[in-house]
């Protein structure tokens, strides 16, 4: 099974004192955090859409 | 990195919230829900209503197996709230040996062959999106799956990829056996909205 990760990067400074002082407060770190998350979705919905389009497509 | 913000809750509508519900229910209202009441004005109300929508309106999945492909997205993420939580939900609809035998191996396990295909593409979807090609679709789709039902599996597919990282990336706090039971019957009571 592989964890679902969001960028490594980003994480290890949301968890570093500094990367709070830069998100600046809990509702910014919220929508980054969120914000990726959504990301990381859509895109695997418009894969998916994108392979039943063509699947759809190639039968009709 | 858990928020001391959503945990309390970011005004005293959600916070009188948070403690009436946790009192009422005689557990701690479960982060999930939380976030739900956390900074209504981003994405909330959005992805509320698609989840309602997606796990709850008309499908050519039952509620029971749409839970079941929400806790399967939990397990090939490795989100230990997620499959709790959606794991004790799926088992009200399909049972609990047929729902662990899905975890432990959806390809042997004893379910309709449409749902193990709708399954096969999801985890292609969710592991290696890059991968999922027409061919998957079509296989699926040759496994008796509908088109209509493929959009729905992929839509929970595509929601629950969004709800496990960021359960994950807050540090969702893991119930009890008993509290996600008891918070499975609230969500399938209550639904997602």
């Amino acid at each position: 099974m592989a964890a679902a990760r969001l960028d490594p990067a980003l994480r290890a400074r949301w968890e570093s004192a500094e990367g709070r002082g830069a998100t600046g407060s809990d509702k910014e770190a919220f929508e980054i955090i969120m914000s990726a998350s959504i990301g990381a979705g859509l895109a695997r919905w418009d894969a998916a859409i994108r392979a039943i389009a063509q699947a759809s497509d190639a039968t009709a | 990195m858990r928020l001391p913000e959503v945990e309390r809750g970011d005004d005293l509508r959600s916070r009188s919230l948070i403690r009436l519900i946790s009192a009422i229910s005689g557990m701690r209202l479960p982060d999930a829900a939380r976030v739900a009441f956390y900074h209504k004005d981003f994405v909330g109300p959005a992805l509320g209503a698609w989840t309602q929508a997606a796990m709850r309106g008309p499908s050519g999945w039952t509620v029971g197996e749409r839970e079941l492909m929400a806790a399967m997205v939990a397990t090939w993420n490795s989100s230990a709230f997620c499959i709790g939580a959606h794991r004790a939900t799926a088992v009200h609809g399909i049972g609990a040996a047929t729902v662990d035998a899905c975890l432990a191996d959806y390809r042997t396990a004893p379910i309709a062959e449409p749902l193990r295909a709708a399954l096969a593409f999801l985890e292609t979807m969710t592991l290696r999106p890059e991968e999922l090609l027409p061919s998957d679709a079509r296989a699926a789709m040759a496994a008796g799956v509908t088109r209509a039902q493929l959009v729905d599996a992929a839509a929970v597919a595509a929601l629950f990829n969004i709800i496990t990282r960021y359960a994950d990336a807050l540090g969702f706090a893991i119930p009890t056996a008993a509290e996600f039971d008891k918070s499975a019957l609230m969500l399938l009571k209550r639904g997602y909205g």
